[in-house]
């Protein structure tokens, strides 16, 4: 099965820490660089040296930053894109990255572009990858994976 | 099965110049004619010369053809590189009426007319005769013709990472591979051929007990299952800087129709690269070297071994080194007379050659001397044989002038070369990338120290390193080819050299010599020998060109990949782009954004549904999707430091909740961007500025906070595609927008926070076009509602929406800059009369730019001015502002547009010292469109001078 399934990204937010990465606030777990942390609410991406990304709402609270930093609502740029089947292959046809590296497993997180677009991935198993596309971009890219033979399935 | 061969596929029907053949599976184009007896194959670029197969691999000179019919076709195949398939059409090139009976062959009778570099001596003279010269010699002299249709293949591209990879899988490439993927590496092993073995795969050897060609499969299988991956089929044709190496993968043959992707282009990154690309067989040189029938050695010896193939039936074989004799044993085997072996060395040794004359006549300091034909095919070969002249009936003479290891990779990926005199060539030096060649790229010609693990069984091996040929001096009458593809013969060498063009590099242009599709593959080394000796050097001391990749042809769809039609380059879409197709919209690119131009009406032209739309704007209200601009919020306890540093305007005492137009300066002090700064919070902030440069201001952003500021306590974050922005502009924009949110609008340049069906929005009070207008900022994926809201609102009192060619008119009449037009990259603030609000105590990107005396002194710079056409005429965009027809301009019109409010047209422009020449009258004139429009020269402001109307 090679399908993509397509969704706003909705409440995603940018978490921004005012200092260095090596000064994240203890109380708050967050993931290290290129992982992700998923939670009952969410999942937590690290997304840049000092960036985080949350997805779904409530994850931190901006009291619970107590000024450390700043969260930001970008959900309305991003659209959700989920990809079921070889994921990898279709992610190095469309880009210029190891999606095969062993490294790149589930709970792995990367910044690339995809077919000229901005993306971020996630992996979520094995077999399904979940890649953020910037929105503008995303009628661009689905009309390339459709040309490489995927199709877009029901449901999000 | 044909005897002796591994050949023993499905048989295959094919045509050669509309004729039908039968060939076999496996087979190539080139292997199959031979086998129905074809020998003539092409006619020979410059002279139409009759040429037939001179090698069997990709650096194949003469053989080329077209391949496939229609668009799919594919000119300057070589038939040695293309494997048969069901319903192979190919078709000879640069002949007619015939292959056989070419007229363009009189070229021949008349080579005295057209030595090397008679080309660049046609141009000597009136350019009038060159366009006489140009048609005969355009039509005399090529290749094969490009398809007019468009190709209808799919193309691909691929991405690969690797620990380790191999090129080439004969058996050197394929032993390295084995040792790294059972090392636990990750390998991937490319191959141009369809079958693994290279050299094994002509060669009567055993390894561990078993055929080469199977021992290859075999290896093939075991990197398989170690996790290695193999691509078959695929040529690395560029090796670039960090080990990042190119390759194109074949998945149909030429010309042939493919269910999915006909190639895919590789983009390897690789740890290290091991080159097993082993080397090619040069031939020898001498007058007549290439009628059809005269081949190299080793290709000779793949007719017989591979395909089961007699290259003839009395054959010759003339050689400098060893390895050529097993081609006597491999012809010998399928019942080839061997006529005679002519070795140049007087005195060769070793088991192989004793081998041979036990079977054969050997013939040492023995040479040929001329080809003869009869008709388009190879009668005979006049030898010299120590001092005696001698000929020899034969239908093929099978030649090796030594051999050149194949270093172009190494050469391109920066690596060194040494010299070797015995061999008379180059091997690999130093490689400046983490690459190794091996095999007999590296010089290596016994199989048993590159299989050093395996058991070999070579009967006839292993032999001595390959010699070059001897040098030809002419001893006899009649063309002696270096570059066959490019009819370059050793007379055009000399000439070149006579003529001063020393340089091996200029030589290379004066005479064509390696500039054929195969790159001199074949006859590089044996010209850079003849250069050598005619100026008295030592080889290497001749000089040598570049290598430059691709290292064979690569068809510009595997480059392209999907990047084709819509898909050339990537296409922005607005989060409202339905709900614009629903209205009508006009679409025009926007840098990579898809934004509408206009609305129009039924029976409605472009320029006169602008005009209503922008008209519409003036008297009532209107909605424009600005979504496209860039947003970016910047947020911190050292936020205003960030702003402060981008900015070049006033902004620490801008209150929140407030906003200002500002303008963003590069370091030298010209205008990058503009846009208008809000303050969120007290240290949050929102900027906006152009679309089309709102990846620059990004990377700009980053290199202040990242670079200049040092990572202040600050964020940037782009939420540009966060937020669809819908500006709203009009006299009675206002008011419908109070009703829509049910609360007071903002002053101008203020902020408001609201709800608009119920979605939450940010209004912000600012004007592009002159009118009252608020910018309602709401997350993309709420913004429809919104959307229809706003149009609803606007359609209600006779409103509606405008495109971008509305919004140009509406702020052309005020005077505002776009980035790009009036900002062209040129200009400072002063220049376009935003000098004043400039911060006076700096401290901003291009602050001290600013100050250099050739900025700060603006009479001589191009500032902006307003022009009017006198007569009402349209102003051509872009034309030069001129006192008269033909002098030197004095600026130029960076847009125009008609006047909204009133008639007539106008314009923006850069004119020199433009702030002094206010009714100054010039001409905008443009010769290459013929137009040319009298203009008054003015204030940049055509509309509402004092503010009235966009102000509360």
């Amino acid at each position: 099965m090679t399908e993509f399934f397509v969704s706003p990204a909705k409440a995603l937010f940018a978490l921004d820490l005012w200092d260095a990465a090596d000064i994240v606030p203890r109380d708050i777990v967050l993931p290290g660089p290129g992982r992700a942390l998923l939670g009952a609410g969410g999942a937590v991406l690290r997304v840049g040296p000092r960036r985080w990304w949350l997805d779904g709402a409530g994850l931190i609270a901006d009291e619970a930053l107590a000024g450390r930093g700043g969260l930001t609502e970008i959900g309305g740029g991003w659209a959700r894109v989920r990809l079921v089947g070889d994921w990898r292959d279709l992610v190095m046809q469309s880009g210029l990255f190891d999606a095969e590296a062993p490294a790149f497993d589930p709970g792995a997180v990367a910044v690339t572009p995809l077919c000229h677009a901005p993306c971020v991935l996630h992996v979520r198993a094995q077999t399904w990858c979940e890649v953020f596309v910037a929105a503008s971009h995303l009628a661009h890219c689905l009309a390339h994976w459709r040309e490489l033979g995927w199709q877009q399935g029901v449901g999000t | 099965m044909r005897a002796g061969s591994g050949i023993d596929g499905e048989a295959m029907r094919f045509t050669f110049d509309g004729k039908a053949y039968w060939g076999v599976d496996g087979d190539t184009l080139a292997a199959a004619l031979m086998a129905n007896g074809v020998r003539l194959l092409a006619r020979s670029f410059k002279y139409h010369r009759p040429r037939g197969i001179m090698a069997m691999g990709v650096e194949e000179p003469s053989a080329l053809v077209t391949l496939g019919e229609g668009a799919r076709a594919e000119p300057n195949v070589r038939a040695s590189d293309v494997f048969l398939y069901p319903g192979l059409v190919a078709t000879s090139q640069n002949a007619w009426p015939s292959l056989r009976h070419d007229v363009g062959a009189v070229n021949s009778l008349v080579s005295a007319l057209i030595p090397a570099g008679f080309y660049y001596k046609t141009f000597f003279g009136p350019p009038s005769r060159w366009m006489i010269y140009e048609r005969f010699i355009r039509r005399a002299a090529g290749l094969g013709r490009p398809p007019q249709g468009a190709d209808p293949d799919r193309y691909g591209h691929r991405a690969a990472f690797c620990d380790v990879l191999v090129v080439g899988a004969g058996p050197a490439g394929l032993a390295a591979a084995l040792r790294a993927v059972e090392a636990g590496r990750r390998v991937i092993l490319v191959e141009q051929d369809a079958l693994p073995g290279g050299s094994l795969l002509r060669e009567n050897v055993t390894i561990d007990g078993v055929p080469g060609a199977k021992w290859a499969a075999r290896a093939v299988g075991r990197i398989r299952a170690a996790g290695g991956r193999v691509l078959m089929r695929t040529t690395a044709t560029g090796h670039w800087d960090d080990n990042f190496v190119t390759a194109v993968e074949r998945r149909v043959e030429p010309g042939q129709t493919s269910r999915g992707l006909a190639q895919v282009l590789w983009k390897l990154r690789c740890g290290d690269v091991i080159l097993a690309s082993g080397a090619l067989e040069r031939p020898l040189v001498f007058a007549d070297n290439d009628v059809p029938g005269i081949m190299l050695a080793g290709a000779a010896r793949a007719l017989a071994l591979r395909y089961g193939v007699a290259p003839g039936r009395r054959a010759v074989i003339a050689t400098s080194h060893d390895e050529a004799y097993r081609t006597a044993f491999a012809l010998a085997g399928l019942g080839v007379e061997i006529v005679a072996i002519l070795d140049s060395r007087v005195d060769p040794q070793g088991a192989l050659v004793n081998a041979a004359r036990a079977r054969f006549p050997v013939l040492v300091d023995a040479r040929p001397l001329r080809g003869l034909r009869r008709g388009v095919a190879l009668a005979g070969i006049d030898a010299m044989v120590g001092t005696t002249r001698r000929r020899f009936v034969a239908d093929c003479l099978a030649m090796s002038g030594g051999m050149s290891p194949v270093l172009h990779l190494h050469r391109q990926a920066g690596g060194a070369l040494d010299y070797d005199a015995a061999r008379g060539a180059f091997l690999p030096g130093a490689a400046r990338q983490r690459q190794t060649t091996v095999g007999a790229a590296a010089g290596e010609h016994d199989l048993r120290a590159i299989l050093d693990l395996s058991k070999i069984d070579d009967p006839l091996g292993p032999v001595a390193p390959a010699e070059p040929g001897p040098i030809w001096r002419g001893e006899a009458h009649g063309k002696a080819f270096v570059d066959f593809q490019n009819d370059v013969t050793t007379a055009d060498l000399a000439l070149a050299q006579r003529e001063g063009y020393v340089s091996v590099e200029h030589t290379k242009r004066y005479t064509t010599l390696g500039m054929g599709t195969d790159q001199g593959k074949l006859g590089a080394m044996v010209a850079l020998a003849q250069i050598a000796d005619e100026r008295g050097l030592p080889l290497p001391q001749a000089g040598l060109t570049m290598f430059r990749p691709p290292y064979t042809p690569v068809t510009l769809g595997a480059f392209a990949g999907p990047a084709r039609g819509d898909h050339a380059a990537p296409i922005r879409r607005l989060p409202l782009a339905e709900a614009h197709d629903d209205l009508g919209a006009l679409w025009v690119p926007a840098g990579a954004w898809m934004r509408p131009r206009a609305y129009l009406r039924p029976g409605e032209s472009l320029g006169e549904a602008s005009l209503r739309e922008a008209r519409m704007v003036r008297s009532l209200a209107g909605v424009v999707d600005v979504s496209s601009l860039a947003k970016f919020e910047i947020a911190g306890p050292d936020a205003l430091a960030v702003v402060e540093a981008v900015c070049a305007t006033p902004v620490a005492r801008l209150g929140v909740g407030r906003g200002r137009y500002t303008v963003m300066l590069r370091e030298d002090g010209m205008v990058m961007d503009d846009g208008t700064l809000w303050r969120l919070a007290e240290d949050r902030w929102l900027l906006t500025s152009s679309t089309g440069g709102a990846a620059r201001m990004a990377r700009h952003l980053s290199y202040v906070a990242d670079i200049l500021l040092a990572r202040p306590r600050a964020a940037v974050i782009n939420v540009s595609e966060h937020w669809a922005g819908l500006a709203f502009a009009g006299p009675r924009a206002a008011g419908l927008l109070a009703e829509l949110t049910g609360q007071p609008v903002p002053a101008h340049m203020g902020l408001a926070q609201a709800t608009i069906a119920g979605a939450p929005v940010r209004v912000l009070a600012a004007s592009y076009s002159g009118e009252r207008a608020f910018e309602v900022h709401v997350p993309a994926y709420r913004a429809a509602g919104v959307f229809a809201a706003l149009v609803g609102a606007a359609q209600g009192v006779g409103g509606g929406v405008y495109g971008l060619d509305a919004m140009d008119h509406l702020r052309v009449e005020k005077g505002h800059v776009v980035i790009g037009a009036e900002a062209d990259g040129r200009a400072i603030p002063a220049d376009l009369g935003l000098g004043g609000m400039v911060r006076k105590s700096g401290g901003f990107v291009g602050w001290q730019a600013l100050t250099r005396p050739a900025l700060a002194d603006c009479a001589e710079r191009r500032q902006l001015v307003g022009v009017t056409s006198i007569d009402g005429a349209p102003i051509p965009e872009g034309a030069m502002l001129v006192v008269r027809e033909g002098e030197e301009p004095v600026g130029h019109v960076t847009t125009s547009a008609p006047r909204v409010a009133g008639e007539g047209a106008i314009g923006l422009g850069l004119l020199v010292d433009g702030g002094a020449r206010h009714g100054e009258a010039l001409l905008a004139w443009s010769p290459t469109r013929k137009q040319c429009v009298s203009v008054q020269v003015g204030a940049p402001l055509f509309y509402d001078a004092e503010g009235a109307r966009y102000r509360d």
